[in-house]
């Protein structure tokens, strides 16, 4: 009656001798002390878990061969357990890949500088000069990215005026400029926002486009002043150095990428400030 | 349900089985069926914590702390003594000893008893410290700094929470073979119920195995 039986041989249900359950419990108590002390050392990294879960995973198989008796269980039985502890490792096992060895998706910094030179140069010198086609131009871009904060006249009185701060540029006033009135100046504005205010930078639009912008605000000015000369030159330099540069696609979004990352905060921001600039003006057009 | 009586002189079993011994059998694989949809339940969980550690480690450390690794430590050891009873109560009827058959169940209640009150202590602590999930958490009570340490709470108060729960269930069902074996329904020919609820029981012992280190002994 006491040595093991198959199943199904009559009755003969495997009856352990009960000095194998005393002898489990003092493994799992030893094992229990075990964990707790060495919970207490460093054994740096991943070391400490890793001891951890190889000594719960022995007092687990103490367990479930001995206490549950699984060792003289049948086949299916055995199959079925351990079958579920094969698909709770994958489950684990592929989580745990993604969580702590995920590719890491910091973007690169991308040297502008090393970026292929476009083939078509810019002539910021023709530019820079304002034709009755480019304030026309200007126009439109200006319907389309401007008119919703800086206003249909540039009173800097758009529908979205009015939730800002610091208010949009007056551009029919002439005193406050932060980068000044010249064409450069506008140009640099225009090309990189005024950080700190709800300004953004319209660096995405082409050079001709952003001139184009600049010819018909200067337009709205009363007595639009002559551009700095140096400040033209630098303009000038500056592309002439830098020919446009133009971004491959992937590094393009790279960029993006690294820029999202870099203040998601801000980029939340920035990406309502846009919305509201160009997002709006469908129904300020019409 | 109609009762057969085997022509061994055994125990009457249901008249769907053949014999005593495939019901037996049936049984205990519908109980190891059960088990691993048991282990699949907790593994989600466990799954969504290795997600939360791994998203925020230094977290999971701080938290911890305001674990009380002694107490942990001593109910994983009162748990393990009420498996070793729940064992050898099997024992006990499988070689027809109904009485200490009995003693070793009441012996195991109270394990499973003494378990409870200690994790009451442990929660009613972390009550009092706001250490609790979610909107409860309150940083100005407990001092802990980091902005998603409400998380481990929410893990922590899950898990032992469903696990608590199956302890009381367990402790159910064991009063209910206590009363079982006391009336002697149960011989070395008839035992699989005691069998089945030990079966459940060392499960609920060897999801805290893994539980006790996971949230007690992080670094």
């Amino acid at each position: 009656m006491e040595k093991p039986t198959h199943q199904n041989s009559g009755h003969g249900h495997h009856i352990l001798p009960m000095k194998v359950y005393y002898l489990v419990w003092i493994g799992l108590i030893v094992l229990t002390v075990v964990t707790v002390g060495s919970s207490y050392i460093d054994f740096g990294g991943s070391m400490n878990i890793l001891i951890a879960m190889i000594i719960a995973t022995i007092k687990a198989l103490l367990v479930i061969l001995f206490f549950m008796g699984l060792k003289y269980e049948g086949l299916e039985n055995n199959v079925t357990f351990f079958c579920t502890f094969a698909f709770l490792a994958i489950f684990v096992g592929l989580t745990s890949a993604d969580i702590f060895y995920r590719f890491d998706t910091t973007p690169v910094k991308v040297d502008v500088s090393e970026l292929p030179a476009s083939s078509e140069p810019v002539n910021v010198t023709a530019l820079a000069n304002a034709t009755p086609d480019m304030i026309s131009k200007g126009k439109q871009l200006y319907a389309q990215n401007c008119v919703s904060c800086h206003g249909a006249e540039g009173k800097g009185d758009g529908p979205a005026a009015a939730a800002l701060n610091p208010k949009p540029r007056n551009f029919v006033a002439t005193e406050g400029w932060k980068n000044g009135r010249g064409v450069a100046e506008v140009f640099k504005t225009v090309t990189e926002g005024i950080p700190g205010t709800p300004m953004p930078p319209f660096s995405g639009l082409s050079p001709d486009d952003r001139f184009a912008l600049v010819h018909f605000v200067r337009s709205v000015m009363p007595n639009p002043p002559a551009s700095d000369a140096a400040a033209l030159a630098s303009l000038e330099k500056q592309f002439s150095v830098a020919p446009k540069k133009r971004l491959p696609v992937a590094f393009a979004m790279k960029l993006m990428a690294e820029d999202a990352k870099a203040s998601d905060d801000q980029q939340e921001k920035k990406a309502d400030r846009v919305g509201s600039a160009t997002d709006c003006i469908g129904c300020e057009t019409r | 349900m109609s009762h057969h009586t085997s022509g061994h002189g055994g125990h009457a079993f249901a008249h769907h089985f053949e014999s005593a011994e495939q019901e037996f059998e049936t049984s205990k694989f519908g109980m190891w069926l059960f088990l691993v949809t048991e282990i699949m339940l907790f593994g989600g969980l466990f799954v969504a914590y290795i997600i939360f550690r791994g998203m925020y480690p230094e977290m999971f450390v701080e938290a911890h702390h305001h674990l009380d690794k002694v107490m942990g430590g001593v109910n994983t050891l009162v748990l393990i003594c009420s498996s070793l009873t729940m064992a050898l109560a099997i024992g006990m009827v499988q070689r027809n000893n109904n009485k200490k058959a009995s003693m070793y169940l009441v012996a195991t209640l109270l394990f499973a008893a003494m378990f409870l009150v200690i994790k009451y202590f442990e929660y009613s602590h972390k009550f009092h410290d706001g250490l609790l999930p979610g909107a409860h958490f309150d940083a100005a009570k407990n001092g802990i700094q980091h902005p998603k340490a409400d998380l481990f709470f929410s893990i922590y108060f899950l898990m032992t929470g469903l696990h608590g729960v199956h302890v009381l269930i367990g402790m159910g069902l064991i009063g209910w073979m206590l009363k079982r074996t006391m009336s002697n329904e149960f011989s070395s020919q008839y035992f699989f119920p005691v069998e089945l609820v030990g079966l459940y029981w060392h499960l609920v012992d060897l999801i805290w195995i893994y539980l006790f280190p996971l949230l007690y002994l992080i670094g």
